[in-house]
């Protein structure tokens, strides 16, 4: 055998080969770092999200519809989050075990840890009404957000069926009416005659409402149950609660 | 100027820190593995001499161009074991028509069977050493890998699993099913 070594010393010499520098093998490692924490917060806000829809939607009313909570289930889960957060628990995985060490741990202990700190994570975003803001923006600034992901609006914009909500725009209580916008801008009289009012005493305008009832006309319906929109996180009801 | 009985008595990790300052401390590194790294390549990849020597020659290229990306906390060993499997491993992918030539040798295999394999004595007696190396190259690369890693480079777990990067539950799980796999499959032979 020849003189592998002797031969590949001369060869670094004459080609010039030098080692990289030491930041270069620190920065790809602080970026594998970087990026797991990165993808961890993603996954967080994603479990958070899924929290908020699956928490701000009615699930009673699926009785109201005769629909069976499996069904219930399978129409209203979050699949866009759903499948967002296995996405980035594995992307987060990916990261981990390219960290210097990573490869040590098993593929179980690092799902589960990133799991976990994603459930926690997401938990106190969904806690502050972070997710609630978010959801909010993604509603109104993406286009086709809310086709995507079905939540709490589409559930009660469903009139044919007996469902609407919007927001109070006139209140007429002498003549038992009440005057809605929907989502789409479209405005409703709401006769309340005969509706059990469920969450406050007194309806007032701005107010967003949730309706139970049947429609009667092309922009009329008629309300059994008014719900008032509560709407908020935890966290930020009980701020609201403290500030009374 | 290098001395080299002082060069002798040096760690792995004062050869690589001297290394840094003069090249010429690199050239005692390599020589240190010199044979054990060919030897692994040769047996891991079943390549001729000629096709080892290059791969090696890249390897210890490789090897310093990364020489800061060396972790005191880990052996030097197995640090440079992982970068020869791995570029070993991407030329077998590139050329995958070697991996069927034969490359342990009867010693090797002699000390694959009597480590701790726990089998009958009648199974050893009538397989061939040819008919071994066979099925030992049937195996899938994830475990003719452990196999040779443990048995002929005896390492151990931790070091099999620092070379490739991959949890020591996982290696001693990869080396029990490839022994399954080897003894079901002698039975077969001598059946």
């Amino acid at each position: 055998m020849s003189d592998i070594s002797k031969e590949t010393l001369t060869k670094i010499k004459k080609e010039k080969v030098h080692p990289r520098p030491r930041w270069y093998f620190l920065t790809r490692n602080y970026l594998f770092w970087f990026m797991f924490a990165l993808t961890t917060i993603m996954g967080s806000i994603a479990f958070g999200m899924i929290l908020f829809i699956t928490g701000d939607m009615d699930w009673d009313i699926y009785d109201y519809l005769g629909i069976s909570l499996t069904k219930a289930l399978l129409k209203s889960l979050p699949y866009l989050w759903i499948i967002l957060l296995i996405f980035f628990l594995f992307v987060t995985y990916y990261n981990f075990i390219h960290t210097r060490t990573g490869y040590r741990y098993r593929f179980i202990m690092i799902l589960f840890i990133s799991l976990v700190i994603s459930f926690g994570l997401g938990l106190t975003f969904y806690y502050y009404g972070w997710t609630e803001t978010l959801d909010r923006k993604l509603r109104s600034g993406v286009p086709g957000y809310h086709h995507l992901v079905y939540g709490r609006p589409r559930q009660w914009m469903q009139p044919e069926k007996g469902l609407l909500s919007g927001i109070i725009t006139k209140v007429e209580l002498g003549h038992n009416l009440l005057t809605v916008k929907d989502e789409s801008a479209k405005e409703w009289k709401i006769d309340i005659s005969q509706a059990k009012i469920m969450g406050v005493s007194l309806l007032s305008l701005n107010q967003e409402i949730r309706i139970l009832g049947q429609q009667t006309g092309k922009n009329a319906f008629k309300a059994t149950e008014i719900r008032v929109f509560r709407g908020l996180s935890p966290g930020k009801r009980r701020r609201e609660n403290w500030d009374r | 100027m290098v001395n080299i009985s002082d060069c002798e008595q040096k760690t792995d990790v004062e050869l690589v820190a001297l290394s840094f300052k003069n090249q010429n401390y690199y050239y005692f590194l390599m020589k240190r593995y010199e044979s054990v790294l060919m030897n692994y390549i040769y047996r891991l990849s079943g390549m001729n001499r000629m096709d080892c020597e290059d791969i090696l020659q890249e390897v210890f290229i490789r090897a310093y161009q990364n020489l800061n990306d060396y972790n005191e906390n880990f052996k030097f060993s197995s640090w440079i074991y992982r970068i020869a499997h791995n570029y070993t491993i991407s030329m077998l992918r590139k050329r995958p028509k070697y991996v069927q030539e034969l490359s342990w040798d009867e010693h090797n295999l002699e000390q694959l069977l009597q480590s701790d394999f726990d089998l009958e004595e009648n199974i050893v007696q009538k397989i061939s050493y040819e008919n071994l190396l066979h099925l030992i190259y049937s195996l899938p690369l994830k475990y003719r890998e452990v196999l040779l890693l443990k048995f002929i480079e005896d390492k151990d777990y931790q070091e099999i699993s620092d070379i490739l990067r991959k949890p020591i539950g996982t290696i001693g799980v990869l080396i029990n099913r490839a022994k399954k796999i080897l003894i079901q499959e002698m039975k077969k032979q001598t059946k």
